[in-house]
């Protein structure tokens, strides 16, 4: 479980691009390249933007207009695998509130 | 484990300049995408053996060479390098880049790419005969892969296809079926540009396929300079189909498929520049190969040869 004041950033060898909806993301030390839908370019778009867990999801929540306890559990689930996958790593915690 | 250490007895020892010992004063001018390149400081051997090996793209002597890029070629002692067993191992180049330089390491060769302010490099190998020829086509393919992307282009890993409507490339890593649908293509009456690597380049607001000395078991004639009309993200499946590819995955399959620049964290904005650019002229598929069967009548049933 991810607590609501985590706070993620991406890794430096990881590059980030929009291409409307989706997004690819790079891990140069790989090299490795994902595709990212729009949801999930959206999250990462909001990790680099320094949210909180509770910030990230409400506003998420706000934007596709859904419920914030329906989208906790997988945004977790898809931080988790985007740090296990080396994208992203946790810098601490920051004011949920 | 760091840069060269796998290749080199002494990875301290990596020359710090283009410069060094030449095999001789012979040059060789090459035509390809992107060029003209020009190989100095080679022997006799060492020019005979890279006409042998690139023929169909040398220049004759004393032609115009303006603007080439300059590569090179040095000698040196066969102790500089480590030896290991090879049984197994696949082949890689170890790529240190900088924002004004790549250093290039491989098995019995070193290279050295700088921009001073432009393009120009250097190869130091003790290889001779066949080993010589695969140094300077490894060196030439990293060469080339920096100079197309400083002329809005991409050296991309793929089988290139002829059909009526233009160049098809079907991008895949070793492994992927390139070769196997090459072979297959020629059977079928299809003209092949190269199994293994070719060249795209903006001409005007044309995207082509521009000839290029890299291939694994089919390489074409060097004449051809078709138009870039399909992007096919290559892989092996029961039946031969096309699917559609999103922009994303496109540009991604490009990158992952972008030799030495992919890797170059200091190029990576020129790159997926050129290869959004690249893509924005083209198609866009996923193409499902079931290698054995016949593949045009499944891809492109309008393209068939009669």
């Amino acid at each position: 479980m991810i607590p609501g004041e985590a706070v993620f950033r991406r890794k430096d060898d990881v590059r980030f691009r929009i291409i409307a909806p989706e997004a690819i993301v790079v891990r140069q030390s790989g090299p490795e390249v994902l595709v990212l839908n729009e949801v999930g370019a959206r999250i990462l778009e909001r990790i680099d933007s320094g949210e909180n867990m509770v910030t990230l999801v409400a506003g998420l929540a706000e934007e596709y207009e859904v419920e914030p306890k329906r989208l906790e559990s997988d945004v977790a689930a898809f931080i988790e695998e985007l740090a296990a996958g080396g994208v992203i790593e946790s810098v601490g915690a920051a004011d949920a509130s | 484990m760091s840069f060269g250490d796998r290749f080199f007895r002494n990875p301290d020892l990596f020359p710090a300049r283009l410069a060094g010992e030449p095999w001789g004063e012979r040059t060789l001018a090459l035509d390809l995408a992107g060029g003209p390149y020009v190989f100095r400081g080679l022997g006799a051997e060492q020019e005979a053996l890279a006409r042998g090996h690139f023929s169909g793209f040398c220049l004759p002597a004393g032609a115009p060479v303006a603007g080439a890029v300059d590569c090179h070629a040095m000698r040196v002692v066969d102790d500089e390098f480590s030896t290991f067993d090879v049984r197994g191992w696949e082949f890689t180049l170890d790529l240190d880049p900088t924002p004004d330089s790549v250093r290039i390491a491989g098995l019995g060769l070193m290279a050295r790419l700088e921009w001073r302010p432009a393009l120009r490099a250097a190869f130091w190998t003790a290889a001779t005969g066949a080993g010589f020829a695969g140094a300077i086509e490894n060196v030439l393919r990293a060469i080339v892969s920096y100079r197309l992307l400083e002329v809005g282009g991409a050296l991309l890993h793929s089988a290139g296809i002829v059909a009526e409507d233009g160049a098809w490339l079907f991008l895949g890593r070793s492994g992927a079926g390139k070769s196997t649908l090459a072979r297959l293509s020629l059977d079928e009456g299809r003209s092949v540009l190269s199994d293994d690597l070719n060249a795209v380049v903006l001409e005007g607001n044309r995207c082509i396929v521009a000839p290029v000395p890299f291939a694994g078991d089919h390489r074409g004639l060097g004449t051809e300079r078709p138009r870039l009309t399909a992007i096919c993200k290559l892989r092996q499946g029961s039946a031969t189909r096309l699917d559609p590819l999103s922009p994303a995955e496109g540009l991604a399959t490009m990158l992952a498929a972008a030799p030495f620049v992919n890797q170059d964290r200091h190029r990576l904005e020129p790159l997926l520049r050129n290869l959004e650019a690249l893509l924005a002229g083209c198609r866009r598929h996923t193409a499902t190969i079931a290698l054995g069967a016949p593949v045009w009548d499944r891809l492109a049933p309008e393209a068939v040869v009669a």
